[in-house]
Order: structure tokens, then C-alpha cells, then sequence
């Protein structure tokens, strides 16, 4: 598993290398690979609860929202520089991950998927009334002004640092992939029973994978709420957010490493580029592309690869694309 | 020499349905106890409470003298006492090297490659070395079984609770089964080994119980207990009388 | 109205309100709570053909002028159609998928309906007024207007129907089959994916029938969508997955404690109610609250 680990973490290296050459490029595909770097590290996060344990969260931007929240509220009511909030929001979204995490990860399948969809839409209401997070009204992080503030670093600043976020990302999931840690959590999607038989603590696994996750994504929001400079509830609670992340894993290859860059890159700039030729029918792009991604590709382009993921060592090598890709279509039809 | 398994006045109750009713029994090092019974006696609700994947309406479970009555699966497992299940359960898109690796790792403690190497190991203890690489779900029943067996062995068990790992095998599968079973006793492990093949059960066992609706019917040697009346009837109704199996 | 007898009124009042509008959420449920019982898929569009019902509905009624009646079946027959389109065409593609592939197919399918829909009718609310719109009736201080106390008549009649046609018709026993075990159905000779079509189809055309009542009593827009889909999901959880009479029970139950929140709790915890009931059910009783689960494997996986 080494080598192919070896191997997919080159590919996806190129990858991103690709998306870097955008620090040569104009604002509009700036901002374009700047969101491909948004989403890599949104959906690795996904990946890991979903992907990897095989729970598949639709309410993973509550952790999104309340790493950007905490970075909001401990730079606009508490004082602290942004750099200083960013961990501190990290880890707070983890151990709210850890908090909320046990009586939803009780739950399989459908069950699991809408109450975590309930658990974002309770958070962002709750964070709509809170008098520390400025309600709907929103809430503003200080650039300038006498007071405590951290100087906004511009475009290409947000570019590296989320760029640096995502190579963060890759390499934790690429560990993960190697690691005990996510063969238990493989087994976990497999069948939790037998993991459980094979000596592995199941909750403390999963609640584990949960704040994993929640640290990426907590992260991810932290800057998001930087870089936008105001949050609301609707900014940060986007259900549109969530949706993108399952979709680009789906898409890209669930429980893979190198699935969640390449959707992505494809994903984010397919969407990004079709908004340019706005037109009344621009909000259909994103659920056409759901609906037929999600059918053509069940088991991701990952998978298309001529080995495939997380075979593990001596995985047999598989037939040529697109006998795979029917394969994978074929599998799965009733 | 004190015994590995101790179970004492074990039941267990489903609404108004009583499963299993007051089992008493003692596993020692080295021994095999014989589970048997009709379809529907309780012979897998005695393993699941036994194994932490139910937990008792009364009564105790203690391994080595700790009592771990109630304590979840992973928690047993860890303490010694393993199993397999009748279904079988691999992680089927697993390599079957990795599937053995798990329960190595997490229930027996090794770090990552160690636990390869003690899977490979037992993959070739059983017999299943040459399909290593291939996903656990490609696997045929009798290397399933197969499997199931590497999983529970790389736990490092004292207890080996096996739920009918010989059903569904062909007879020179069973006649391999017991032969490995046997050098398993060997090595020093308990086995509680629920089981249909009644020559097996003759082959192996040391002590049998006999359930039926959910309590001991009787219980003794595997040649008493076999020829028990009883046991016969209980088998094979009451229009069989004096049908041996 | 002033002092005790007002206060008593306002909670009769609310009580009615509440039961007559639970008919309608019973109804805009039960064909949610079939489908995933049946197919095991959580319908996430489900929402989006209630609407779509109560657009088509109102279009030829109050656009081309068809009797509203007419123009309601119509409906209904439209979006019948559509859901066994989309169950043949797509759903049955991923049917034997992770359950999150068709999760996110009807998610998309939803959104893509709603968006459409904004786009062709804009986000505005709508009210058909007809004739008998207004007409109500007075018992005591109460007040009962007569085309919701015929809402409620349907979702009683409706969810009945639905109960005896799957007890005692060809079709019925087909589609229990395949909810029970698939492969098995298909063995004994059951055109398993032409009865998934037929289930959601069956599904939607329950969807359309409550859509057709929401344009006849209410006011809607596609806004309307989600929460039409977040009540199916609470009444599908609360009253058993797959139990149809369990979804009259919890569509009334849910219409009553709305009713009754919303006159007396400040109005945004209102729009928390469903939330609260739906995080309570599934943490405490994943299997259903009112009812059992028809199929109870399917609270798993």
C-alpha cells in the first residue's frame, strides 16, 4: 500500500500543482482556483467521515460555520489577532464535532444523513439569535480601525493560505489512507459489527473521524470568514457548501485520496466557469450536475484508474475504464 | 487450574420470550465445550451475550476471574474472548490480508506491520495465504469461513466462541476444520464451539450442553450426551424414537 | 372577545386549526413515508412535486380556465408520470447503491425542480380563490372553513386507500413483496424495477393530490419545498417508516402542535417545532415514535 499511497499522493501533488498555477493568472481564475483550494479541503474533510467510515454526513458545513463564527467572534468581540483565532477556531469546531458527535453517529445510513442535516440548520439558527455572534445582522471581522485588527492580506494571500490548507488536507487523508487509524474506520463502513468483534472501539473511532473532519472544515471556515470579512448565518450555514462537498467526493471517488482533489478541480471549475454565461437558467447548473454525475459515476473517476484505490498491496489490477465505468453503473442498477 | 471462562446463571429475556434461561457453564485452557441444540434453543443468543454483542437480563460473564458482564464487544475482545460468526461478516472490500490485520492491530495490540506479518501468518495456518491480496468479498463460503477463523485467531484469544463455522462445508472441509480446531485446543486456547456436525462435536468436545428453549437440557461427555434420549427427541421429534444420530 | 371564554375559543380555535391542517401535512406525508418504506430511498424531491402539483393545479384553473377540479386530477396525472420517469430513468439506476447515491439523486432532482420552478413562476406567493374559497362554517366561537374540513376528508379517504389497495390489490401485494426482500420478489416472477416506478409513481401522485389541496386552501411558492420535505420527513419518523396510518397519526399530531405553538410561543421557535421533534425521534426512537416501522430493516442501511 506504500508504493500505490506513494503513487496517488504524486498524482494529486500534480494536481494541485496545476490549480498553483494560478498565482499567475488574472482575479477572475484567481478566484476560481482559490475556491478549487476552498473545496479540496472541504471535501477531504467529508471524505473522512463519509468517504472513509462510511457515514454519510449532510451536515458537515456546521462545522464550517462554527470554525468561521469562532474566528468572527474571537477577533470581533474578544480582541484576538486573526492568526491567533485560527487554531483556537480549528479546534473548537473539533470539539463541538465531539460533542454532537455521539448521539448522531448512533444513527446509519438516511437516519444519519438528515439528522446531521438537522444538527447544521439547529446550529445556524442558533447561531441567528446569539447575541455574541451579532444574529442575522452578521458580524464583521476588524481589518483596520484603532482597535485590536488584523490587516487584510489581499486576494493571492488567500490563494497560498488555502492552498497551504489543502496540501495540509491531502497529506492528512493520505496518511489516514496508510494509517491504523483509517483501516479501522474502513472496516467500520464495512461492517461495524465485525469491527467491533476485531478489537476496534467503534464510537471513539467515529466520534475520532468526526473531529478530524470538523478540525479540516473548522479551518477551512476560519479563513472563509477572514477572507470574506462579514458572516452571516446564510454565508457560513450554506446547505449549497455541504452539497458540494458530498458531491465532489461522490464524484471523485468515496474513501479514496486523490477522488476528492480531482472532483474538486472539475467540479468547482465547472461550476464556477458555467456561472460566467449567467443566465435565468444558471441555478439549474449545480442539480443537473449532481443528478448526472451522481449516476454516471457512482463510485467516482478515482475508480476509473488503472488500480484501483484502497485495494491495498497485491490489489489485482483492474480492466480498461470504461469497462469499469459500466461496471460500476451495472453494479448498482436494479 | 482456574477457568479462562466462567458464566454463570446466565439470562436473557426478548420482550415476553425468554432466550435464554439460566445457563451455568465453565471453560478451562486447552478444553472445547460443545454448544448444541435445535434451531431456535438459544445456542446464538448464548454467544452473542457471551461475546458482549448482547448484554444479560441476569446473570454473569467473567474471563480469567475479571467479571465483564455487559462490557461491549471491542472490550471482550480485547480481553481474550473471540469470535465467529454463523453469517459470516467479512469487510468485504478489505484484502483479506487486511481483514485479519484489523483484529490484530485493534484487538491484539500489534503496530501496523507487525499485525501484517502476524496475519500472514494465520492466513496460512488456515490455509487461505494465496488469496492474500483479494478483496474479502470475492471469497467463497468455505474460505470465508476461512477467514472468519484468521479474524478471531489474530484477536490473540483465550476464548474462542465459534458459531456453526463448520455449517454449510463439504465433508473433507469439515474433516480439515476439525483437524485445525483440534491443533488449536492444542496450543492451549478454550473453545466454546457451536456446532450442528455431530461428528464433530464428538471429535472435539470434551464437555456438551444440550439446549433446548432456551435452558440446559443436559450436559456431560460427548458420548452421553449424544445418546441421551432426550437429546434425540429433541433432535428429531418424538415420532423418531431410538434414531441415533 | 375579551376574558375567559375567548381564551377557551382561541384554544378550540387552534385545535381545529391544527387538526384540519394536519390533514393536509398527513397527506403531503403519506406518499413520502410509502416510498421510503417501500424502496427504501429517502425522497428529497418530494417537497418539489407537492409544489409543482399545486403550480400545475393553479395554472390551468386560474391561467386556462379549466375547472379546478379538472385541472387538480390533471395535476396529479402529470406528476404521477414524472415520478415514475424519474424512479425508471435515474433512481433505479443507483437502487442498489450506498443509500447516499439515491439520497443525493432526489436531492438534485429536487433542487432542480425548484429552481425550475422559480425560474418559470418566480418566488411569489400564490393563492387560488375560487368560488367556495371562503366559504366556512361557524360551531359555537369556532370557526371551520369548508375546504380544509374537505382536505382532511381526502387524507383520511387517501391514506385508507393506500392502506387497503397495498393489503388487498395485485399491485399492492407486489409492492409489499418487493419492500420486503427485492431479490425475492424478482424470483417469484415481480417486474421488480417496473413496481419501483410504479411505488414512486404512486408516491407522487400522493404528493400531487396534497399539491392540488395546497393550491385549493393555502398559499404556496417554491420556497415551500423544503419545508414540505423536512414535514414529511418528521411525520414519516414519527408515525413509522413505510406505515401509512402512522402518517395520518403524525400529520395530525404535528398540524395540532404547530397550531398550538404558534399561539402561544413567540414566532421563531414556530419554524423549530419540526426540527425538535424530528432530532428527539431520531435519537431516541430511530424506529418511530407513534407507529412501528413497516420494514424495520430499513432504519439501518
Amino acid at each position: 500500500m506504500e508504493k500505490t499511497g506513494r503513487r496517488w499522493l504524486a498524482g494529486s501533488a500534480a494536481t494541485i500543482a496545476l490549480a498553483a498555477g494560478g498565482a499567475a493568472l488574472p482575479s477572475q481564475p484567481l478566484g476560481t482556483a482559490t475556491s478549487v483550494l476552498l473545496f479540496v479541503t472541504l471535501a477531504q474533510s467529508w471524505n473522512i467521515i463519509g468517504g472513509f467510515a462510511g457515514y454519510p454526513s449532510f451536515g458537515q458545513v456546521a462545522f464550517f460555520g462554527v470554525g468561521g463564527y469562532c474566528a468572527a467572534v474571537l477577533t470581533a468581540q474578544v480582541g484576538f489577532s486573526f492568526w491567533a483565532a485560527l487554531p483556537a477556531s480549528a479546534a473548537f469546531a473539533a470539539a463541538f464535532a465531539a460533542v454532537v458527535g455521539p448521539p448522531l453517529l448512533r444513527l446509519r445510513g438516511n437516519a444519519f444523513s438528515i439528522a446531521t442535516l438537522g444538527m447544521a440548520a439547529g446550529t445556524r439558527e442558533l447561531v441567528a439569535i446569539l447575541g455574541v455572534t451579532g444574529g442575522g445582522a452578521g458580524l464583521t471581522v476588524p481589518t483596520f480601525g484603532p482597535g485590536p485588527h488584523t490587516a487584510y492580506p489581499g486576494a493571492l494571500a488567500f490563494y497560498w493560505a488555502y492552498l497551504a490548507l489543502a496540501a495540509v488536507s491531502l497529506a492528512v487523508v493520505a496518511w489516514l489512507s496508510a494509517s491504523r487509524f483509517g483501516l479501522a474506520l474502513r472496516a467500520i463502513r464495512a461492517d461495524e459489527t465485525a469491527a467491533e468483534s476485531a478489537g476496534v472501539a467503534t464510537t471513539r473511532t467515529k466520534v475520532a473521524a468526526l473531529a478530524l473532519s470538523a478540525l479540516l472544515a473548522g479551518t477551512a471556515g476560519a479563513l472563509f470568514a477572514f477572507q470574506q470579512v462579514v458572516v452571516f448565518p446564510d454565508s457560513m450555514f450554506d446547505i449549497t457548501t455541504t452539497t458540494l462537498m458530498v458531491v465532489i467526493v461522490v464524484v471523485g471517488g468515496r474513501g479514496t485520496v486523490a477522488g476528492p482533489v480531482v472532483g474538486a478541480v472539475v467540479f468547482e471549475t465547472l461550476v464556477t466557469e458555467l456561472h460566467l454565461f449567467a443566465s435565468r437558467l444558471d441555478p439549474l447548473i449545480l442539480p443537473a450536475l449532481i443528478v448526472v454525475g451522481v449516476v454516471l459515476l457512482p463510485d467516482g473517476v478515482a475508480h476509473l484508474l488503472p488500480v484501483p484505490p484502497g485495494a491495498g498491496r497485491g490489489g489485482t489490477p483492474r480492466a480498461r475504464p470504461r469497462a469499469v465505468l459500466l461496471d460500476a453503473v451495472r453494479r448498482y442498477r436494479l | 487450574m482456574t477457568a479462562v471462562l466462567e458464566v454463570e446463571s446466565l439470562t436473557r429475556n426478548f420482550g415476553g420470550l425468554r432466550a435464554v434461561d439460566e445457563v451455568t457453564f465453565s471453560l478451562r485452557r486447552g478444553t472445547v465445550l460443545g454448544l448444541i441444540g435445535p434451531n431456535g434453543a438459544g445456542k446464538s443468543t448464548v454467544v452473542n451475550l457471551v461475546t458482549g454483542h448482547l448484554a444479560p437480563t441476569r446473570g454473569r460473564v467473567r474471563v480469567g476471574g475479571r467479571d465483564v458482564t455487559g462490557a461491549p464487544p471491542w472490550k471482550l475482545v480485547r480481553a481474550g474472548v473471540a469470535r465467529t460468526f454463523q453469517v459470516v461478516r467479512p469487510f468485504e472490500d478489505l484484502t483479506v490480508l487486511d481483514n485479519v490485520a484489523v483484529s490484530a492491530m485493534y484487538a491484539a495490540g500489534f503496530p501496523a506491520r507487525a499485525a501484517r506479518t502476524t496475519a500472514r501468518r494465520l492466513l496460512e495456518q488456515v490455509g487461505l495465504a494465496t488469496r492474500a491480496g483479494d478483496p474479502a468479498g470475492q471469497l467463497g463460503v468455505a474460505d470465508s469461513r476461512r477467514l472468519e477463523l484468521a479474524r478471531a485467531l489474530a484477536t490473540h484469544p483465550r476464548v474462542l466462541v465459534l458459531d456453526e463455522i463448520l455449517g454449510g462445508l463439504a465433508q473433507r472441509e469439515i474433516a480439515a476444520g476439525v483437524d485445525l480446531l483440534a491443533a488449536l485446543r492444542e496450543q492451549g486456547i478454550a473453545i466454546l464451539l457451536v456446532e450442528h456436525h455431530m461428528g464433530a462435536v464428538r471429535a472435539l468436545c470434551d464437555r456438551v450442553i444440550m439446549l433446548e428453549r432456551g435452558r440446559p437440557l443436559t450436559s456431560g461427555p460427548p458420548a452421553e450426551v449424544l445418546s441421551d434420549r432426550r437429546v434425540v427427541r429433541a433432535y428429531l421429534g418424538a415420532r423418531h424414537p431410538g434414531t441415533a444420530p | 372577545m375579551a376574558g375567559a371564554p375567548s381564551a377557551v375559543t382561541d384554544l378550540l380555535q387552534a385545535l381545529v386549526d391544527g387538526l384540519l391542517e394536519g390533514g393536509l401535512l398527513a397527506l403531503v406525508a403519506v406518499g413520502f413515508t410509502l416510498v421510503w418504506g417501500v424502496l427504501n430511498e429517502i425522497n428529497l424531491a418530494h417537497g418539489a412535486l407537492v409544489v409543482l402539483a399545486a403550480y400545475l393545479t393553479w395554472e390551468l384553473s386560474a391561467s386556462a380556465g379549466l375547472n379546478p377540479l379538472l385541472a387538480g386530477l390533471t395535476a396529479i396525472a402529470v406528476v404521477a408520470a414524472l415520478g415514475y420517469a424519474l424512479q425508471r430513468g435515474l433512481l433505479n439506476l443507483v437502487a442498489r447503491a450506498p443509500v447516499l447515491l439515491p439520497l443525493l439523486v432526489t436531492f438534485g432532482a429536487g433542487l432542480l425542480l425548484r429552481d425550475a420552478m422559480v425560474a418559470a413562476f418566480s418566488s411569489d406567493d400564490r393563492t387560488l380563490v375560487t368560488a367556495y374559497s371562503l366559504s366556512a362554517f361557524r360551531v359555537g366561537g369556532v370557526y371551520l372553513p369548508v375546504l380544509r374540513l374537505w382536505s382532511l376528508v381526502l387524507a383520511v379517504t387517501l391514506t385508507t386507500g393506500v392502506a387497503l389497495g397495498l393489503r388487498h390489490t395485485r399491485h399492492g401485494m407486489a409492492i409489499r413483496a418487493v419492500g420486503m426482500d427485492r431479490d425475492a420478489a424478482r424470483l417469484v416472477g415481480i417486474p421488480v424495477r417496473h413496481v419501483y416506478a410504479l411505488t414512486f409513481a404512486a408516491g407522487a401522485a400522493l404528493a400531487g393530490a396534497a399539491g392540488a389541496m395546497v393550491a385549493a386552501v393555502g398559499t404556496f411558492s417554491p420556497v415551500s419545498t423544503d419545508v414540505y420535505t423536512l414535514e414529511s420527513f418528521v411525520i414519516a419518523v414519527v408515525g413509522g417508516i413505510g406505515n401509512t396510518s402512522g402518517a395520518l397519526a403524525g400529520g395530525l399530531a404535528l398540524g395540532v402542535l404547530e397550531a398550538l405553538a404558534g399561539q402561544y410561543l413567540p414566532g421563531e421557535l414556530v419554524s423549530a417545532i419540526a426540527f425538535a421533534v424530528l432530532l428527539l425521534a431520531l435519537v431516541l426512537r430511530p424506529q418511530g415514535i407513534v407507529g412501528r416501522a413497516r420494514y424495520s430493516a430499513r432504519v439501518d442501511r
